[in-house]
């Protein structure tokens, strides 16, 4: 294995960004120093961020040009159409900015409305997430079940006609019970994100490197 | 003056808590943590791809390795990990869909690491790691398409996800995929927890990696984010106990 690809490198890295970051923000008052390296080093980090677009980018086309050479069916000429309006973005972008007509046309009319549809899908998937998690198969799904009839009359015109408590009960639901639960999953989360932190600053956490075991 | 001394002092208990966990392991003290169920079961549904011959599809959502999010991807990475350790081992193909563009070249090094302590350098298919896209929905579409197409048999979903985390999950489950999700993302936990077989709620996400290591002082690192739980319940109780007597005391120094 050769140096740079050891295991000790990454992780060293790691460790001084990571110290580097908790300094600055608990010292920046006291080592004010240290603020000017922790900003290059965040700017490292996004500069680092965009040429990976540039692997993405690679990434993509040599996914796309192998369906298109082996012709595999029913996906080879979405490759082609994914190829062709992806190039087509990137050239127009590049030598006619992104205020060029050309794309703007591009954007608005088919980005946007693509982007629009998929985001409405989601209507559809909640309905049919509802109906299967919506069962009183026991106590706790009872609870959910109604639970979520009373924030849904709520929010929905009719039910305050229908009867006044639903906005009283759906609030008190909203506010208290599930503030409480959303707050307790929040501290156990971050516990577990600082215990994440801390094995991996001590490079305990070489998961994300792969397992060399 | 030091910016929040508050905090500064409970990230000191939270890392004297995990150091000291680690330290009793490495004496030999086993630490003893619960079961959580989707931890075993990230086994069990690599097993019916297996016996199904059909491919495992991960995603590891949204957050980039330099955001406040990140923890989340570092830990969907751990898992990733693992996941592509045993599909080399079972030899079935493993489908990685790809937001955040940097981390490709980890996810490939797993891969080839994960196909060479399986013994087989074979398994690397650089054509199942697949960046879809870096705008949410344009990935929401890409990865939609995977599940529709090849039909996972498993779909793992670990990491920071929004409004997209539905649309795989809906996806996955009418592909016919058996799924367990992770998330520590409040607004979809949800969504997980109604469609997937399994989910891995908050912490649980952050410890898998130490869980599946299988290595105590790992472990024990568990163990020790315990004590900042408790840590957690002594303040809501003193902070209760102070609001009910009218003192913004403990609230005025817990701010930052």
């Amino acid at each position: 294995m050769s140096l740079l690809r050891q295991r000790e490198i990454p992780i060293g890295i790691t460790l001084i960004a990571g110290f580097l970051m908790l300094i600055d923000y608990y010292f920046r008052a006291e080592i004010p120093q240290v603020a000017g390296i922790s900003t290059t080093v965040q700017r490292w980090a996004v500069i680092i961020a965009a040429f990976a677009l540039l692997i993405g980018l690679i990434n993509i086309t040599r996914i796309h040009l192998n369906h298109l050479m082996k012709r595999t069916r029913g996906q080879w000429i979405f490759s082609v159409w994914c190829l062709f309006i992806m190039y087509l973005m990137i050239v127009v972008g590049l030598f006619g900015t992104v205020r060029h007509p050309i794309y703007q046309w591009l954007y608005t009319n088919i980005f946007l409305p693509i982007d629009a549809a998929m985001y409405s899908i989601l209507a559809l998937f909640i309905s049919s997430a509802a109906y299967r998690a919506f069962r009183a198969r026991n106590f706790e799904a009872f609870l959910m079940l109604a639970s979520g009839i009373i924030t849904m009359m709520m929010n929905a015109p009719i039910g305050e006609i229908i009867w006044k408590g639903f906005p009283v009960v759906g609030d008190w639901i909203m506010m208290v019970p599930n503030v409480a639960a959303q707050r307790a999953f929040l501290i156990c989360a971050v516990v577990g994100a600082v215990s994440l932190g801390i094995r991996t600053l001590l490079g305990m956490e070489r998961g994300y490197l792969g397992r060399e075991e | 003056m030091m910016k929040s001394l508050s905090g500064f002092i409970t990230l000191l208990i939270l890392c004297g808590s995990v150091l000291y966990m680690i330290y009793r392991a490495r004496k030999g003290v086993k630490p003893e943590i619960r079961r959580v169920p989707g931890f075993d079961v990230i086994d069990e549904a690599i097993g019916r791809a297996t016996e199904m011959g059909r491919p495992v599809h991960f995603t590891k959502g949204l957050a980039s390795l330099y955001s406040s999010e990140a923890p989340q991807t570092i830990a969907g990475l751990s898992i990733l990990s693992y996941v592509a350790r045993k599909c080399a081992q079972n030899g079935i193909p493993l489908i990685t869909t790809i937001y955040v563009a940097e981390t490709i070249p980890l996810v490939i090094q797993m891969y080839r690491e994960a196909a060479a302590v399986a013994g087989v350098p074979e398994w690397v298919n650089e054509y199942n790691i697949r960046y879809m896209s870096s705008h949410r929905f344009t990935y929401a579409t890409g990865v939609q398409g995977v599940l529709q197409r090849e039909r996972p048999a498993a779909s793992f979903l670990m990491g920071y996800f929004m409004a997209e985390a539905l649309i795989f999950a809906e996806s996955g489950f009418l592909a016919g995929a058996m799924q367990v999700a992770g998330t520590a993302s409040t607004s979809q936990t949800p969504f997980f927890v109604a469609v997937c077989d399994y989910t891995l709620l908050g912490d649980e996400l952050f410890a898998a990696g130490a869980y599946l290591s299988g290595e105590p002082v790992q472990v024990a690192s568990i163990a020790g984010q315990d004590v900042g739980k408790y840590w957690a319940n002594i303040l809501l109780m003193v902070g209760l106990i102070l609001s009910a007597v009218g003192s913004n005391w403990l609230i005025n120094l817990l701010k930052l």
